[in-house]
Order: structure tokens, then sequence, then C-alpha cells
């Protein structure tokens, strides 16, 4: 490799990392916001969050069992559009509340992130 | 308070010297392929004072577990997350590397009140830390970084029939690419004698492409790098960048950190 391919290198890791640590600082807790508007939106961000995380919870044990052929094709359909419309019915909501999908993703501090 | 540096398998040999069972057997990697045993090196714990000094100047010690340990300091407040300290964890696990033949690093500001604590936290977990142990015994890391154009998703096959069916097989292949990295697949097959263990982080978004980690024996990294740079050529043009040889970090299991 040569000299000046080293060097680009060197600069496109340390601008990976540099958006990472963008990204961690981004996702720093939110202070208290004593806004009742802000009450509500929070409150319903904790709530979707969590539903989401069930949610996910369930696709990945589908994912599992229809991988391991322990589904029938109708029973794979009618899982896939529970959590399908499950899935539709909480991003909408969340719209509701001006949250984006990646919103209900809450990072748990040290924990990492929920889902 | 008590500060975890990292577990390690510093289980003392039995009165026939014979070593706990991690090293003896083949592993099965998860590359699907039966990787024979590491060559046996005595890994019996040293004396403490080899242990050497942790972030703060104090003193290491072990704490013996159920079928492993923990390698602790006693602090007096969790330490700050400045460049001191973490290039002073680093080198403690580094030297802790050279000492044990498995050893887990914990993440950065893990803390306990007591001993008890400790072992409440890694009670149940047993069997997952032993494996990891096996998992790096006797190796190190290299990670690899891959910049460049990300390679077209497969296109989904058609033999789903409902949107139901549809919508699971995505979420399937998302999942299975999350954690892939096709663009490096002839890197990967020139490398892959080499490997005892990979796990792949593929980047959402940028030029970093994703990350991959290898276990490679130590001693190694040296084949490593070589092949490395044979096959760098055959993967259309993206960049990557080896470092390395590392404690094994990303193959911690969560719970030791």
């Amino acid at each position: 490799m040569s000299r000046q391919d080293q060097i680009r290198l060197e600069i496109e890791e340390i601008d990976a990392l540099r958006a990472e640590i963008e990204r961690q600082a981004a996702a720093a807790a939110p202070r208290w916001n004593a806004d009742p508007e802000e009450v509500q939106k929070s409150v319903a961000r904790l709530v979707l969050a969590l539903v989401e995380f069930l949610r996910k919870l369930m696709e990945k044990q589908a994912i599992r069992r229809m991988e391991a052929g322990t589904l029938t094709d109708d029973e794979v359909e009618n899982v896939g559009l529970a959590l399908m419309k499950l899935e539709e019915t909480l991003h909408d909501i969340a719209g509701r509340f001006g949250l984006a999908p990646d919103d209900l993703n809450l990072d748990l501090g040290p924990l990492g992130r929920l889902i | 308070m008590l500060y975890l540096y990292a577990i390690v398998d510093a289980e003392p040999a039995d009165s026939e010297g014979h070593q706990g069972q991690q090293g003896r057997q083949g592993l099965q990697s998860p590359l699907g392929v039966v990787v024979p045993e590491v060559p046996a090196v005595p890994d019996v714990p040293p004396p403490l004072p080899l242990l050497g000094e942790g972030i703060a100047g104090e003193p290491l010690r072990l704490v013996h577990l159920n079928g492993f340990s923990a390698v602790v300091g006693d602090l007096p407040d969790r330490p700050r997350p400045d460049r001191e300290s973490l290039k002073g964890q680093d080198a403690v696990a580094r030297r802790l590397a050279e000492i044990f033949q498995a050893i887990l690093p914990a993440r950065f500001g893990e803390v306990f009140s007591d001993e008890a604590a400790l072992a409440s936290k890694l009670a149940g977990r047993e069997r997952e830390m032993k494996e990891a142990l096996a998992r790096v015994r006797g190796c190190v890391q290299m990670t690899l970084r891959v910049f460049g154009a990300p390679e077209a998703a497969p296109k989904p096959e058609t033999e789903e029939t409902g949107p139901g069916s549809r919508y699971l097989a995505a979420r399937r292949r998302e999942a299975e690419r999350a954690r892939s990295l096709p663009e490096i697949e002839p890197l990967r097959e020139a490398l892959r004698p080499l490997l005892r263990a990979e796990r792949i982080e593929r980047a959402d978004s940028g030029p970093l492409l994703g990350t991959a980690y290898h276990l490679v024996l130590r001693g190694q990294d040296g084949a490593y790098r070589e092949a490395l740079e044979a096959a760098r050529e055959r993967i259309g043009g993206r960049r990557v960048a080896a470092t390395g040889p590392w404690p094994p970090y990303a193959f911690a299991p969560e719970a030791a950190s």
C-alpha cells in the first residue's frame, strides 16, 4: 500500500470515529423539560418504545421459528402480517407526537440502546 | 469500590496437573469450522505481584468466581473517562493478556460495591463466560475497518407468497446483512485459514462500510497482515485498515462489561 493510500485510510478512519462520537453525543440523555406538551411527548415516547421493544422481541422469535421450520406457511403469513401492522400502527401513533421511528430506540446510558 | 479490569481463566490446575476443559477440546467457531485446540501453555495463575497495578496505581488482585476469575482493583471513586485513564486501562488489559491465556477485557468504568455485588452480577452466566474464555484462549484480536462503496443488497427471492411472509423474510435478510460484509468476501477467504472466530458489524452509513473483528492465534498477526496485503486488491477498490494485535475486546460478552 502506498504512503498516500495509507494517509487516506487514516483520514477515513478518523472521520468514522468522529462520526461515531458525534452519534453518541447526540444520543445523550435529554434534560427534564417542564413544558406540558413535552411531558406528553416524553411519556408517549417511553410507552411506545417499550411496545416497540416487545414487538422486536416477537419478531426475532418469529424469525427464529421460521428458520427452524416450526411454523407452517399460514402461520408465517399471519404472524408476519400482525407484526407488520403493529409496526405501522406504532409509527403512526409516534408520528402524531412528532416522534420518528429512531426515537423509539431509547438510550439507556451505560446499558446501551434498548433495541 | 471494586473496579473490574477483566475476566480471566485462572483456574488452578488439578492435583494431576490437568488444565480446565476449555483448552483441551476443539472449538466450534462462528465460521462453522471446528478448530484444533491451542497448544498447551501452563495456565497456572501467576504470583500476585505479577498482576501489577491498575489505572490509579492500585494493586490488582484476583477474585475467584465459579469456574473463572476476575481481575479487580480497589478505587475510591469511579474513574473519569479521560485520555490518561483510557490509555491506562488498555495498558492493563494488554499486560493481563500477556499473563493469562484467556482474557475478556471489561468495558471502561465497570465498578461494583464489593465482591458480593460482582459475583451477583455474573451469577448464572458461568457457562457463557466459560465459552467466551474458551473462544479467546491463546488468541489476539485483529480489527479490519472497511471503507468504500456498499454492494447492492441481493434481490429478494420471490417464493414467499403473502405480504406477511415477505415482511418476515425482509426482516431476516436485514438482520443477516447487518452481520455480514459480502464486499470483502475474497479477503475473508484469504484470511480464513488464520481465523479462530469472526464478528462483523456493518455500519449504517458513511464511508465506513463496517468492521470485521478477527481472532487469530498469538504470534500469527504477522501472517495475518501478509495474507491481507496479498489479497488487498481483490475487493473492488475498497480500502481496509488493519489494526492489532489487541486484547480480544470485541469478543468479551456484555456480562463482562
